[in-house]
């Protein structure tokens, strides 16, 4: 890298900062930190959400695993977006009507304020660690891309970048700052997308080349976008359909920019919006890994392919390229850690200050102990970040393992038993949370052939050794699965929740709380002008619905079809998604 | 030269990257006149 590119980063950073800094004065109370004073319209809250959703992440590791494994990969974001969509018009215009800032709030004015605290404090854990992962990723990626050496020294001025200006604007500027930048942030990080694909495309010959290349180097299969087998076959894409209906419903980062809207029917307008923008944009991140792969195939780390592609084509193009690109890639970054950090900051504060305390606090103090905790956050981050740089990488792994077991089931208790079910209470839906939890810690233990012989096996041989050797026998059995852990965790976990919250339900007393569902019936609330029915009142409305459900439902028997090699798999798949756009589009712009 | 698929990525790319520059500028706008216009509203949370 050159030092006109260095400037240009540089030069960004500041003015990153400075703007940030400037947003203070919209500051006033701790509504405006948390949720923007619930004052956002439909694009700007659309490029927060898009820009919270997108980080180097994408850039680096998904096209990584494209480079790896094939253009499959691609559904990891298509069944976010489609989950995006369905969430935005089925489940966030309720939670937004309840104005609530945070998913343990509602679970509070569900179930319970125990279950608020106990999930604010493991979400709250959980950002924190998730946000020095994106460190980590964000400062390896950075050495790769600028060819500094790859020392500590360099490692922890890469974090430095990127930890400090994120820390200061958004301990001082809260979801205000977060907001607005993001929405710069947004258009910098196309920006630098817009750059790199034309030239790697260039230097590959085109999609053509693309093809003509894996197809004669042996590499066909990662051509193939529902695959029947392998990795990221049709399992990995209905377990990643799970998963996104988690993420886009009880993802705090995302929904604490979806609260920041004026009414329920902006939150669900932007989320339809953020899915379906990120729809075609994903090529943006597959074809580089791609392309990388017809270049340079052979990196044993894949993280390694699309940074060395950047270094090796975007500075012959022009000088300061780089640095633009590389700006692209820290707005990126930025703006996935700054809206976690306010999350994680709006967790604490109103989840477990707020509970802890016998006396409501005032705005005052509110702002105090929110931009407390978002410094203490960004500390944490940063050691979670020095941290993974000397397990090398270990400790992402067994993250995402982690947040695939324990978000699921807290998607049950809050969505499906939260919303569709009043007989469900805090007995059943802590239980479903615990134990569906440990329902997946304990098949991860099973399935993972290392795992089981060393803990699982010995542990449970001290119980019972037919237990033991029952359990062998399960693991024997499913041993072929191994490689598909991550993918059949998440389905187990949610079952565990799906079948033990009722049941503890009808165990113990009923629980009433009705001024929680009269707040979700839109007709109730005087204040609501636009309001926005779940269940439409016209017939455009419903037809609209229709067309998303039924689409939603062509695409799971396409993916499902891929299990048995369908031709129609792929096709099926991508007009399943497509209807689904259509139709939400549709639902969002009609009562 | 590249190819049909890729230009029409790189056009759709182009489009969205306009459209929001141009669109939350005028959005921008309306909040800021909503915020010190008209005074500003706050809709308190639930607890």
């Amino acid at each position: 890298m050159t030092i006109v590119d260095y400037s240009i980063v540089i030069g960004f950073l500041l003015v990153m900062a400075f703007a940030g800094l400037a947003i203070t004065r919209l500051i006033k109370t701790s509504d405006d930190f948390f949720v923007a004073g619930r004052e956002l319209t439909p694009f700007v809250l659309c490029a927060t959400i898009t820009a919270t959703n997108l980080s180097m992440y994408q850039f680096i590791s998904i096209g990584g695993i494209a480079y790896q494994s094939g253009i499959s990969v691609i559904w990891q974001n298509w069944t976010g977006d489609m989950a995006l969509v369905l969430c935005g018009i089925l489940v966030v215009p309720l939670m937004r009507r309840l104005q609530v800032r945070s998913i343990p709030e509602f679970l509070e004015l569900r179930y319970t304020k125990g279950l608020r605290t106990l999930v604010g404090a493991f979400w709250g854990i959980r950002l924190c660690i998730y946000l020095g992962i994106l460190l980590y990723i964000a400062s390896t990626a950075a050495i790769g891309v600028t060819g500094c050496a790859d020392t500590t020294q360099n490692y922890v001025r890469w974090l430095a970048a990127f930890s400090v200006v994120s820390i200061i604007y958004s301990a001082i500027g809260g979801a205000w700052a977060v907001a607005i930048m993001d929405s710069v942030q947004f258009c910098i990080m196309l920006l630098g997308a817009l750059i790199v694909l034309p030239i790697v495309m260039h230097a590959v010959g085109g999609v053509p080349g693309i093809v003509h290349t894996l197809n004669s180097t042996g590499q066909s299969s990662h051509l193939s976008i529902v695959p029947s087998t392998g990795e990221f076959g049709w399992l990995f894409i209905s377990a990643y359909m799970l998963l996104g209906f988690k993420w886009s419903s009880i993802d705090q980062s995302i929904l604490q920019r979806a609260f920041g809207a004026k009414t329920p029917r902006i939150s669900a307008k932007a989320m339809v919006l953020s899915g379906i923008i990120t729809t075609p944009l994903a090529f943006f991140w597959v074809l580089p890994g791609l392309a990388a792969s017809c270049l340079h195939p052979g990196f044993d780390n894949p993280d390694k392919a699309v940074p060395w592609l950047l270094a090796a084509e975007i500075p012959a193009v022009a000088k300061g390229l780089l640095g633009v690109v590389l700006c692209g890639l820290i707005a990126a970054q930025i703006s996935a850690i700054t809206a976690d950090v306010n999350s994680v900051a709006t967790l604490f504060t109103s989840d477990v200050y707020r509970s802890l305390r016998k006396r409501a606090p005032s705005q005052q103090q509110l702002l105090i102990v929110v931009r407390a905790s978002s410094i203490v956050c960004g500390t944490l981050m940063l050691l979670v970040a020095l941290y993974l740089r000397t397990t090398n990488g270990g400790g992402l792994r067994a993250n995402y393992t982690i947040t695939g077991i324990l978000d699921m089931p807290l998607f049950v208790v809050t969505v499906i038993y939260g919303l569709l079910w009043k007989r469900a209470n805090w007995q059943g839906a802590t239980a479903g949370f615990l134990l569906g939890g440990f329902c997946g810690i304990f098949t991860h233990f099973l399935i993972t052939n290392a795992y089981f012989d060393s803990y699982l096996f010995p542990l449970l041989s001290h119980i019972s050794m037919p237990l033991a050797n029952f359990a062998a026998h399960i693991n024997h059995y499913f041993g072929p699965y191994q490689k598909q852990v991550r993918n059949v965790v998440p389905i187990v976990s949610s079952g565990a929740a799906l079948i033990i919250t009722p049941i503890v339900s009808l165990l113990t007393s009923r629980s009433s709380h009705g001024h929680f569902w009269n707040a979700l019936n839109a007709e109730d609330n005087k204040e609501e002008k636009d309001a926005f029915h779940v269940i439409p009142r016209t017939l455009a409305g419903q037809i609209a619905l229709a067309v998303t459900l039924i689409g939603f439902g062509v695409f799971v028997v396409g993916i499902l079809s891929a299990h048995w090699a369908s031709g129609l798999a792929a096709p099926m798949a991508i007009i399943g998604m497509l209807s689904v756009f259509a139709g939400g589009v549709v639902r969002v712009c009609v009562k | 030269m590249l190819d049909w698929i890729t230009l029409t990525i790189e056009a759709i790319g182009i489009a969205i990257l306009v459209l929001w520059i141009i669109v939350p500028i005028g959005e921008f706008k309306s909040i800021y006149r909503a915020l010190h216009g008209h005074g500003k509203t706050h809709k308190g949370g639930h607890s």
